[in-house]
């Protein structure tokens, strides 16, 4: 049975492929390279997703000959194949690179005494548990974390009130410091675009039509939590703090010290970020599984508990340590990512045309 | 031995002994799990013996992570 997902489920699920990962180190790069102005980062980069959706969506009264995209057990041809290629490619990275920093930040933070191997075996059994159960179960969960993440988010300005310094902002932007700004952007628009990972869904959304508003509008939103989070970094910690930090969000929510006994929320602000990034990640093993299902011409998730921890074991293995992976995650992504997204944009489109041209063949009458 | 191999192990026992006694998987289909549950087990044996595969990270980094630099001086 095919598995439906609503407009709101898939506009939360495009908030959380941009901010549940963003949120944890690419703060961090981004005022390294933007300064004290990076806060334009977010602005400058929603019109550019949002053209980006348009033109992956198209005009409304198409959107129905999407629905048999990317089907499976269906005769697919070379441009489809070659997407969904690419598209295992950029899932590929995207869920080992989040697994690592997961582990890494759990292993750092949270609980320094437990192996790697364990919060990796423990986060893998969490984020199969959810994969397993379908794409309608994994918005459903989304849905609820991603609201809470949000209402956290929000509160965030009202919490660290007492700790914000304006003049961490000075000097403010100008024309001579448009070009790292820019730079800024150019680092960060890889993270923002995993946005593109709602394509695989596509012909699950259910109605079609107002499709396009729901993505756009996951990306307002998301590009709005961003800008919360680095406006806040800058305000409170400063760009010297942000700049020498792995973590800078965390040390921004340690900063909260409302009264003299609630001074410990940054962990249960940390346990609210924490099954955002899970359920991204049980989305990423979801899409996996249906790219392969796309090549193995049958619907099965039978293989998805070994190949969950192939993949898990992967994010140990492919990054020697920490370094490595944060070299990886904040230089490495920027230009592959990127690369990936543009090829994957290209063969969207490729692929949506074609489909709308047998959709519409199909449509007129045999005279 | 790590305790996350022995959890590993464990679950992927489990899970072939489900697979084949309630029939789950066909007969075409079980060359495909067995070759999954051997490629899991093997990176355990990886993991084990501190045996990295950084060698494609190594390249990407060396290749797009220097492009990235190549726009900033970091």
């Amino acid at each position: 049975m095919k598995q439906i997902i609503s407009n709101l489920q898939i506009m939360f699920l495009a908030v959380n492929f941009v901010i549940s990962s963003a949120v944890i180190s690419l703060p961090q790069i981004t005022v390294h390279i933007g300064g004290q102005n990076s806060w334009l980062v977010p602005l400058i980069n929603l019109p550019i997703l949002t053209v980006i959706v348009y033109l992956l969506l198209g005009k409304p009264r198409y959107l129905e000959s999407l629905k048999a995209l990317f089907a499976i057990k269906k005769r697919s041809n070379l441009w489809e194949k070659g997407f969904i290629f690419f598209f295992m490619l950029f899932i590929l990275f995207t869920f080992v690179r989040d697994v690592r920093a997961m582990i890494d930040f759990i292993g750092s933070v949270l609980l320094p005494s437990t192996p790697n191997s364990m919060i990796m075996v423990l986060t893998i059994l969490a984020i199969v548990y959810i994969s397993m159960a379908g794409l309608e179960v994994v918005a459903r969960v989304n849905a609820i974390h991603s609201v809470i993440l949000g209402i956290v988010i929000i509160i965030l300005p009202l919490l660290l009130l007492n700790e914000i310094d304006v003049t961490n902002f000075q000097p403010l932007p100008s024309l001579s410091t448009g070009a790292s700004v820019m730079k800024s952007v150019f680092f960060t628009f890889a993270w923002l675009g995993e946005m593109l990972f709602f394509l695989i869904a596509v012909g699950s959304i259910n109605p079609m039509k107002e499709a396009r508003r729901a993505v756009i509008l996951g990306a307002v939103l998301s590009t709005f939590y961003f800008f919360i989070i680095i406006v806040l970094e800058i305000a409170v910690l400063g760009q010297k703090i942000i700049e020498e930090a792995t973590f800078p969000s965390y040390i921004l929510i340690q900063q909260i010290n409302i009264t003299d006994f609630l001074d410990r929320l940054d962990l249960v602000i940390a346990a609210v970020w924490m099954p955002t990034l899970i359920t991204k990640t049980a989305f990423l093993l979801y899409a996996l599984n249906h790219c392969l299902s796309f090549y193995y011409k049958s619907n099965t998730n039978k293989f998805l508990f070994p190949l969950s921890f192939i993949l898990g074991y992967l994010s140990i293995l492919l990054f020697k340590n920490s370094m490595e992976h944060i070299h990886f995650s904040l230089y490495t992504w920027s230009s592959l990512g990127l690369l990936l997204e543009g090829i994957i944009i290209v063969l969207f489109i490729v692929c949506r045309r074609r489909t709308r041209k047998n959709h519409e063949f199909r449509g007129k009458p045999i005279l | 031995m790590d305790i996350g191999i022995i959890v590993v192990w464990l679950s992927l026992i489990i899970y072939v002994v489900v697979m084949l006694k309630a029939k789950i998987a066909e007969k075409k289909e079980r060359k495909w799990m067995y070759l999954l549950v051997i490629a899991a087990l093997a990176c355990t044996i990886l993991q084990g013996y501190h045996v990295h595969l950084n060698g494609i990270t190594i390249l990407l980094n060396n290749t797009f992570g220097r492009l990235s630099r190549m726009v900033v001086n970091i």
